[in-house]
């Protein structure tokens, strides 16, 4: 049976295209999931919480978009197995829904930083990072305010700083620029930088795809199996 | 209440607009169609002192699919889809309040894009400020620059680039311009002046408020009254906006055209002048007449009168006309999205706009005989450029050095990464080249083309325009065929964005004349019809000595199309031991740096307005066919423009912009030419190109066959040391200090 992957979608959001456009390369049974629509467990294997301005970011980011309808057994669905992908927005929303620990406020510039930024691979996480690939390093685009990482010392024990930055770009903790966490039978990777947009020939950025090729790879693997 | 001459004349209309108006209606007008009419007559909305000349401009080409008139114009891509774009300013508002003003700058071209049922896919904007080292001036900057980025970054739409440049000239009156492009299905187009009699009429998007009344009239078509008391009033009549909004309104237009196409007959984008105007549009283009009862326009406040409903700028708005019975489809979805739907009236036959308010009709007027106002007489005389009496004995530059990493500090030449890292460049996963390239370049595939693209460049030297508009319009065009052809895109098509001041001066509008018959020597060589723009008018600066028009400026947006994105090149120069040579359209007989920005800044004031040579058509088309062939063959592995500052500025340019700085090993003591017309000289039909040692003869073929003129000016190195032998030479890294000092990140 094939895969089943699927971008949520909020109203405000503005990156679920390009996943859906960088995920439409795999052989999987790929949906576009509406925020009313309620996600049982087992529905999906992997889950993408898109880039964007969810519900307009108003009150804080990401603060609306927790009540969702989609994300009310969020919790429960990762254990079951879902692997969850929090890009950017999506980032602030695992935040606000407390998947993961601490916070993101404002870039140390008090600005909006979009930019090409080189990433390192710190620690092999499933499904998207290999043993093999820790040490490289990813040319991946940040567009972002809130990307400002801080998180206390004993809420990291849980966490992996899977992905940081090369220099520092906003004065997050550690120069990270994604988190991973391991809940029950599923994972969520919470990270401020768009893989989704650096996964195509034409654009000459494609160092993005590192993380799908991986995740389809060791999810039909897992379904062979 | 009644209406006089005197409330007319308050409301911006004239003494013979008052009885001409009376003469049509046969009768005084109402309250509230003396506002109506008051607004669709202001310059901003009727183009009454532009539209004469506007119509002259080339409109006409194979792949046009709609010209200047509608929302935004069109032009076939690929067999089935078509790209939709246009260029419109918001200066005043953004000069009054700077944030705002941007941001529902960027909102109102947003909604002309996709009003015509495209989706948009990419943004750049065009910008004009009086002297930055004023406060002020820094304010409405970052205002602006935030503002933009607010609200296109919320939409999630990329920003791939435009223009900063700054002059004195707009010190009380910035110039705020933004492009936007969109794609659409051929198959999936809406225009306004397609409804039908017996069809509903339908308000979407977002509830109406007090907010911008008398926008178009009294702030976007009158003279700026600096004075303190004026501000606040000035204040309230800029729009506020919200980019949330905008998206759900603009996912839930996209969703009702996707979904429900045949049941949708017009629409319509409620901008300057909100209801009045986006009535009487679809009515006067679809020639019929509506009648809407006012008490069913779904409000945010209590007690809105009746001209304040029909004049409220109330941002993220569309008026829709659908097929009687389907409403309930397209409320559905509006609904979905969180968008007000509210149905606030019919079409009918006869061509009259009927309105009424809490029971009262209000408001009937013949559309067709009110929708124009009176035709006004206006000479234009023909321009007459001034030439210097005699040339001047001006002595060669001495400072080279400093004056090159003076020039690269200039606002206009300096790195803008400090402003445009503000803006999202990347979000769609399509953009290939974005702010700080040498086009703004689109991966937007065609059917069979699965990596075509779009590219888009503007260009305007409003300097040179004051001087010589004819000069400065030919400039412009060349210059975007030439950058878009650095990255192997072909002119398709072109919006301008006209920025001028006083119309009433016979000054303004004889360069203006000048400007379009230039434009169309230029729309014509290259193919590059004009299908869209924009015209301010009014753009002035208090001083001392009155009120004084801005200098010309009009913001030319040139559309290419590119087959293969995959072959565009930097303009950052990539590799040490490569040699650098500069290509030419045709050499021009200069003997100083006339017209240069060099000459502009170190010699006395007004000598350095030489003779000129105007462009050759024919040599830039050759030199625009021999870079898209070379795009075509892979022949360069870098590709830039000549543009403001000469050769010496673009060298230094292309070495410190890039990923990591390249010294420059040039030896030019072979030329006889002034040192200051070598380093600094500007001329249209110049690129620099780098090329590996061993492409040499292929590219000494391609300049023979397309009859360019070429010269090797150097290769790239890693010593650190911008050198140009026996002219200047000194670290590569004080001139990227130079050239990154004037927006930091």
């Amino acid at each position: 049976m094939k895969s089943r992957w699927a971008v949520l979608k909020f109203p405000g959001s503005n990156g679920e295209g390009d996943a859906l456009k960088a995920l439409s390369a795999y052989p999987v049974k790929l949906v576009e999931h509406w925020h009313e629509d309620p996600i049982q467990v087992g529905d999906y294997e992997l889950l993408i919480l898109p880039g964007g301005f969810s519900y307009g970011d108003y009150l804080r980011a990401g603060a609306i978009a927790k009540h969702a309808p989609a994300l009310k057994n969020l919790h429960e669905v990762i254990s079951e197995g879902c692997h969850v992908m929090g890009i950017c927005n999506g980032f602030q929303i695992l935040l606000e829904a407390r998947l993961i620990p601490g916070f993101l406020q404002v870039n140390s510039s008090l600005k909006f930083i979009s930019d090409m930024v080189d990433c390192h691979l710190n620690h092999a996480v499933e499904p998207w990072i290999r043993k093999e690939d820790c040490g490289k390093r990813l040319k991946l685009p940040v567009a972002h305010r809130f990307g400002n990482y801080q998180v206390s010392r004993v809420d990291r024990s849980e966490l992996v700083a899977a992905l940081t930055y090369e220099v520092d770009l906003n004065s997050s903790v550690d120069q990270i620029a994604g988190v991973y966490r391991s809940i029950g039978r599923g994972s969520v990777f919470a990270m401020m930088p768009h893989p989704e947009r650096a996964a195509f020939e034409a654009l000459g950025a494609n160092d993005g795809r590192l993380f799908f090729d991986n995740a389809f790879e060791f999810l039909s693997e897992r379904g062979t199996s | 209440m009644n209406t006089d001459l005197k409330l007319a004349l308050s409301l911006g209309l004239s003494e013979e607009e008052w009885e001409y108006l009376k003469s049509q209606l046969e009768r005084l007008p109402s309250f509230e169609e003396l506002q109506m009419i008051a607004v669709m007559w202001s310059e901003h909305c009727s183009y009454k002192s532009s539209k004469f000349l506007l119509k002259r401009l080339h409109s006409a080409g194979d792949q046009v699919l709609q010209g200047p008139g509608e929302n935004a114009g069109l032009v076939a891509w690929g067999e089935d889809q078509a790209l939709a774009f246009k260029i419109e300013s918001h200066n005043h508002p953004s000069f009054v309040e700077p944030f705002q003003g941007a941001a529902t700058g960027v909102g109102g071209i947003l909604r002309d894009i996709f009003t015509m049922g495209a989706r948009p896919v990419a943004l750049a904007n065009y910008l004009r400020f009086g002297n930055l080292r004023l406060k002020n001036q820094q304010r409405l900057l970052d205002g602006v620059v935030s503002g933009i980025s607010h609200y296109g970054n919320c939409m999630g739409i990329p920003m791939l680039g435009g223009q900063v440049q700054t002059d004195p000239c707009y010190d009380h009156n910035i110039l705020v311009n933004v492009f936007a492009l969109g794609v659409l299905d051929r198959s999936k187009l809406f225009r306004s002046n397609s409804a039908k009699p017996g069809a509903k009429v339908m308000i979407w998007g977002a509830p109406t408020g007090r907010d911008g009344i008398h926008g178009a009239s009294l702030l976007a078509s009158a003279e700026f009254e600096a004075e303190s008391g004026q501000d606040r009033e000035q204040k309230i009549r800029v729009q506020v906006g919200d980019p949330f909004r905008e998206k759900l309104l603009m996912e839930a237009c996209l969703e009702c055209m996707s979904e429900l196409s045949d049941e949708l007959l017009a629409i319509q984008d409620m901008g300057a002048a909100g209801l009045t105007c986006s009535t009487m549009e679809i009515a006067d283009k679809s020639r019929l007449g509506m009648k809407i009862d006012l008490d069913k326009v779904p409000v945010r406040e209590e007690g809105m009168q009746a001209f304040e409903l029909l004049l409220s700028e109330s941002q993220e708005r569309m008026l829709a006309v659908v097929q009687d019975g389907q409403e309930e489809k397209f409320r559905r979805i509006l609904h979905k999205w969180g968008c007000v739907a509210e149905c606030i009236g019919e079409t009918t036959a006869e061509p009259t706009l009927k309105m009424s308010f809490q029971g009262e009709p209000l408001v009937n007027l013949p559309v067709s005989q009110v929708m124009e106002p009176p035709k006004l007489a206006l000479e234009v005389q023909k321009f007459e450029v001034e030439r210097p009496a005699q040339k001047a004995e001006i002595q060669d530059v001495r400072e080279e050095w400093q004056v090159l990493k003076y020039l690269l500090a200039l606002p206009g030449i300096a790195s803008k990464r400090g402003l445009f890292r503000q803006y999202d460049s990347t979000v769609g996963a399509a953009s290939v080249q974005g702010p700080g390239g040498e086009a703004g370049v689109l991966w937007l595939p065609q059917k069979n083309l699965d990596f075509a693209g779009a590219a888009f460049k503007g260009a305007w030297d409003e300097v040179v325009a004051e001087w010589n508009p004819f000069l400065a319009a030919q400039l412009a065009i060349t210059e975007c065929a030439r950058s878009l052809a650095c990255v192997g895109a072909r002119p398709i098509g072109l919006t301008d964005g006209v920025n001028l001041g006083n119309p009433n001066n016979p000054k303004v509008l004889s360069q203006f004349e000048a400007i379009i018959e230039a434009m169309n020597e230029g729309m014509k060589a290259f193919n590059a019809p004009c299908v869209s723009g924009n015209v301010s008018l009014f753009n002035q600066t208090k001083s001392e000595a009155g009120s004084v028009d801005i200098f010309p400026t009009v913001f030319i947006v040139m559309l290419g199309e590119i087959e293969d994105v995959r072959k565009c090149r930097p303009k950052s120069f990539q590799e040490s031991g490569n040699d650098v040579w500069l290509l030419e359209a045709k050499p021009p007989n200069l003997e100083m740096p006339f017209g240069s920005l060099y000459a502009r800044r170190f010699w006395p004031e007004h000598q350095w307005r030489g003779d000129w040579p105007e462009v050759d058509w024919q040599a830039e088309k050759s030199l625009v066919e021999a870079l898209i062939k070379a795009h075509e063959d892979e022949l360069f592995v870098s590709v830039r423009d000549v543009a403001d500052g000469g050769l010496a500025v673009a060298l230094a340019e292309a070495c410190v912009s890039g990923e990591k700085p390249f010294g420059f090993d040039g030896d030019w003591s072979t030329s006889q030419k002034r040192r200051d017309l070598l380093l600094f000289g500007e001329f249209s039909g110049r690129v620099v190109v780098e090329i590996r040692p061993e492409q040499r003869a292929s590219f000494l073929k391609l300049s023979r066959e397309y009859q360019l003129h070429s010269w090797r000016l150097g290769k790239l190195t890693d010593t650190g040391v911008f050198r140009l032998r026996p002219l200047c030479q000194g670290p590569v890294e004080e001139l990227k200090a130079a050239w990154e000092s004037c927006f930091p990140v």
